[in-house]
């Protein structure tokens, strides 16, 4: 078991696995936190030196992840309602933001939109 | 007769209480005059059939039935799937010994009576093979009952030239550069595997890259190599990887030699007396100073003399046989990544770059010094196709024809197609200046000749495999049948199941 | 002379026929046998004239000329002729009207001699020929009523034409063949034999092979199953020989030890020895009542195969191996050394079917 940020993942988890599962890095971003530490694609987690291990937690305690990204998220959507846009009022009331069709079609909207959005 | 009892004296006899009597059923008050139907019929049941029209509020619908769970097996264990693939089988005991089958040897592999039979692979020498992995899982040695292979032109000359370099005569430590083509199927890399064997038997250290892919696929382990040097990249674990199939195949050859250079790189490990064998297995064990390692048994390999203070336990060093088979996979950029997300070409990778480099004719001394042999082969199966580098092996061949490179005739890169600078320099090398170092050739294998090849579908024959009558007509038409002689559709050929009638 | 009369091949005569009233312009039967008569179909005309048959033929003709208005002759109103009631008796009674006669008056037919004894009229306007040759004779014919034996002369007649035709071709064969013996010694080219069937290369994989092929198949992926099927003749050919149980013994080929060098022979020992004789069909509504009644039918080859293929593929999904055709693989040899369910399915499949005979009959009925 390896500590990365705090979270402890099985040593047969791939590295890159391992990265996306916080919130905030996707396929893009963790490629690039690999190659900034020149760690290979398939590398597992128990395949780590213990400086990689340590670069990749200074490297993620940097980054706007987790907590502090959903924060900002639903920040954001504050703001956009209190100064009374459009936009915030879509997500008031529950529908697509974006200019999308309302006809059908928005169930995702309904699930999602809402001032107090889970992340 | 007549009854005893009094009609009337029954008439007056008391009924019985009510809670002695059974408990009476309870017929349906409805049908007074039959009960018994009522009473003896089966309690009517729901009926489950879909069957007739639909009543008020009945679903009726063709219901998904449920999959029942299935009970989880559990995956192999990790790698057991893996090796199952890569298994190699070399014998098969249902076939039959081929009799009279001779094995490579000092003798066989220059004795040109043999050509276009079949020389079996010393057994002795079967697990140094493994250990260079020498063979692929997809040639179909399992079928027969020991593996061997066809001596065909190219084997003979190979022989002969194996001979000559460690022989006395005037080739002795030439060192011969080819890079080996041909179609698919063409036996490039049995020809490779002849030229191990032959080694082996000539005493020769062997090195070898089976699956170049493996480099640049980003499988294994990289890092940059120094600060200095911030472009270059060591793959410490493939590196180690590398030393432990040389170390498995040669440790006769290796444990004969001892160490005659100073390795500053590794002062603390490196002790004096040690032998190159006990030198390599410091880069296994830690594969950290894998590539120290492996430049300094390669420095120990190529050294003609012994540095000041270690001449007493020098001995001459053998010469060298370096395979790499699927050349092109080096010719492009890897699948690594700089840290600032770019791509790093193969060649960045130090241990790519170090084959490679022994293409160029070397600077003051040969490439191998102690004489030896170097066969890149190229792949026909799994091969990216690589602009850049056709063109570098139309222009290997061009030098080899007398033309110099400012010549028109000269074939030149398109240069809309983007060619890679890179890859046309490795093989742009001038003619040597060292007498001993051959120029870099293109060897192009084709198809067998019918001798060879009846040669060939004779073996299968004699393992009990082939149920033909050979004959040159019959031979000729699998000769046609298989491209001219590919040895690759001889064997499927020969493979082939007929009819049972 | 005249032919035989062939009821059954009345219907092949039909064009002439229906030429031939047209251009008579005397009705009745003896007509019609004097113009007939060339064509060698005119007793036929006279005798099938009240036959259903010729009715339709005149009923057809009636748009060129007013057959039925012809005033009748004198034998036409008679009975039809006992061969016509055989063909009308043998066609109800036998139902076989098309198929081999029925009986010898079919078959010969009535020589026009006897026709003409009978009816006068008809004989004053016979041919001339056949007046003669009643007149030259006396009482007795002097030719035969048997078309057969006149065509077998005829035939000897030709025969011997032919044989002295072939006599000379002969002669002149073999003097060419010394000529070309003389020249070149011993046959020139050897006789080509057939190709095998598998060198075409449509069917080059032998028919059980391409049939176990198709069977592994799933998702109409071919080239896996070809590839799965290697595997399989592979392992055949590597696996130990089968040990084989004498209770479940393949049917008799080469001795086990021999097996794995011929794989296909191998598999198809396997797929032969546990293929079933027999499918059970489940028939409802022949005893009444709602009841299957079992009914054993006899498969044909590739169906019993087809059939053992199957098990042998269901029998090794039990199997735990990761690998499918690893599993079918394991599956044969089990089979061959009778260690697999695949022969008690067998054996139990024979048993319903003999437990069945006796609804054969059920069936047929």
């Amino acid at each position: 078991m390896v500590f990365i940020l705090g979270v402890n993942f099985p040593e047969r988890n791939l590295v890159q696995k391992s990265l996306q599962s916080f919130f905030g890095i996707g396929g893009v971003s963790s490629s690039r936190l690999l190659a900034r530490f020149h760690i290979h694609p398939t590398c597992k987690v128990g395949e780590l030196a213990n400086k990689q291990v340590l670069d990749l937690t200074a490297a993620l305690s940097d980054m706007k992840i987790e907590n502090d990204l959903r924060r900002q998220y639903l920040d954001d959507i504050k703001r956009l309602k209190e100064t009374g846009t459009y936009r915030g009022r879509r997500h008031a009331l529950g529908l697509p933001v974006r200019g999308q069709r309302t006809r059908t079609q928005i169930k995702t909207a309904v699930k999602l939109n809402r001032m107090e959005r889970r992340l | 007769m007549v009854s005893s009892f009094c009609w009337s004296c029954l008439t007056r006899l008391r009924s019985t209480p009510r809670a002695v009597l059974p408990p009476a059923v309870t017929a349906p008050r409805t049908a007074l005059f039959h009960t018994s139907t009522a009473r003896y019929a089966m309690p009517t049941k729901k009926s489950k059939s879909m069957e007739g029209p639909a009543k008020y509020r009945q679903a009726k619908s063709a219901k998904m039935k449920k999959k029942k769970p299935v009970d989880k097996v559990r995956p192999p264990p990790v790698g057991e799937r893996k090796a199952l693939r890569k298994r190699i089988v070399l014998s098969n005991p249902n076939a039959l010994e081929v009799e009279g089958m001779q094995d490579i040897s000092a003798e066989t592999m220059v004795d040109a009576r043999l050509r276009g039979s079949v020389l079996g692979l010393p057994v002795p020498m079967l697990t140094q093979l493994r250990a260079v992995e020498a063979f692929k899982p997809t040639q179909g040695w399992s079928i027969f009952r020991r593996p061997g292979t066809v001596v065909r032109r190219e084997t003979l000359e190979l022989g002969r030239l194996i001979d000559g370099i460690s022989g006395d005569g005037q080739d002795k430590g030439k060192a011969v550069k080819k890079i080996v083509t041909g179609v698919r199927g063409s036996g490039k890399t049995v020809h490779l595997l002849q030229a191990m064997s032959m080694a082996f038997t000539k005493q020769w250290v062997v090195v070898t890259v089976p699956e170049p892919q493996d480099l640049v696929t980003a499988h294994t382990a990289y890092a940059p190599l120094s600060d200095e040097t911030p472009h270059l990249y060591v793959q410490n674990h493939a590196t180690a990887a590398l030393l432990s199939r040389t170390v498995n195949a040669n440790a006769q050859v290796l444990k004969d030699l001892k160490v005659s250079q100073e390795h500053p790189a590794l002062k603390s490990a490196v002790k004096a007396g040690m032998t190159l064998e006990e030198l390599a297995r410091l880069g296994i064990q830690d594969p950290a100073i894998a590539w120290a390692v492996f430049q300094a048994l390669w420095a120990e390999l190529s050294a003609t003399s012994a540095a000041p203070g270690f001449e007493k336990s020098f001995k001459p060093r053998p010469p060298m046989l370096v395979t790499v088979d699927g050349l092109s996979h080096w010719m492009k950029n890897s699948e690594y990544r700089t840290a600032e997300f770019e791509p790093i070409h193969s060649h960045d990778l130090v241990l790519v770059q170090h084959f490679l480099s022994l293409l160029k004719p070397g600077v003051g001394k040969s490439a191998l010094p102690n004489g030896g042999l170097l066969l890149y082969s190229t792949s026909a199966s799994n091969n990216p196709t690589i602009y850049s580098f056709e063109v570098a092996l139309k222009q290997v061949t061009a030098r080899n024809t007398g033309l110099s490179p400012s010549a028109a005739e000269f074939p030149q890169p398109d240069q809309y197609r983007g060619p890679d600078k890179r890859v046309l320099d490795v093989f742009d090398s001038p003619k040597p200046t060292n007498p001993k170092e051959g120029m870099l050739e293109l060897q192009t294998l084709g198809g067998l000749t019918r001798d060879e090849s009846r040669g060939f579908m004779e073996y299968f024959a004699r393992s009990g495999l082939l149920r033909e009558q050979i004959n040159d007509e019959w031979v000729g038409e699998k000769w046609s049948l298989a491209g001219g002689g590919v040895i690759g559709e001889l064997e499927k050929l020969g493979r082939r199941l007929r009819t049972i009638n | 002379m005249p032919p035989r009369l062939n009821l059954f091949n009345a219907r092949a005569a039909a064009p002439v026929l229906r030429q031939q009233p047209i251009s008579s312009t005397r009705p009745g039967i003896t007509t019609t046998i004097s113009i007939n008569r060339p064509t060698g179909h005119g007793v036929k005309t006279g005798l099938s004239s009240s036959t259903p048959l010729l009715r339709r033929w005149s009923s057809s003709n009636t748009g060129a000329k007013d057959i039925p208005e012809t005033p009748k002759g004198p034998t036409e109103d008679q009975l039809p002729h006992v061969s016509e009631e055989a063909a009308e008796v043998s066609k109800i009674m036998d139902k076989k009207c098309d198929g081999t006669a029925a009986s010898p008056e079919l078959e010969q037919g009535t020589p026009i001699s006897e026709i003409l004894q009978r009816d006068k009229e008809a004989q004053k306007h016979m041919p001339k020929v056949m007046q003669d040759q009643i007149k030259s004779s006396t009482g007795t014919r002097s030719f035969s009523t048997s078309t057969r034996r006149n065509q077998t002369e005829l035939h000897d007649q030709g025969k011997n034409i032919d044989e002295q035709t072939a006599a000379v071709m002969a002669s002149m064969i073999s003097q060419v063949n010394q000529q070309a013996e003389e020249l070149h010694a011993g046959i020139k080219f050897d006789p080509v034999e057939p190709l095998p069937k598998t060198e075409n290369f449509r069917t080059r994989y032998e028919s059980l092979l391409e049939q176990f092929t198709k069977l592994l198949m799933e998702d109409g992926k071919l080239s896996k199953a070809q590839k799965d099927m290697a595997f399989i003749l592979d392992h055949l050919r590597t696996a130990p020989p089968p040990q084989p149980n004498p209770r479940r013994p393949l049917l008799p080929g080469p001795p086990g030890p021999q097996l794995p060098l011929n794989p296909v022979l191998f598999l198809a020992l396997i797929v032969d020895s546990v293929a079933p004789l027999i499918k059970i069909r489940q028939q409802k509504g022949i005893i009444g009542g709602g009841a299957s009644v079992q009914i054993p039918v006899p498969l044909a080859q590739r169906q019993r195969r087809r059939t053992a293929i199957k098990w042998i593929i269901d029998a090794s999904e039990k199997r735990r191996d990761s690998k499918f055709a690893q599993r079918v693989a394991n599956e044969l040899v089990a089979v061959a050394e009778g260690r697999s369910g695949v022969w008690d399915r067998r054996e139990q499949q024979h048993k319903l079917g003999i437990a069945g005979r006796s609804n054969l009959g059920l069936a047929r009925r």
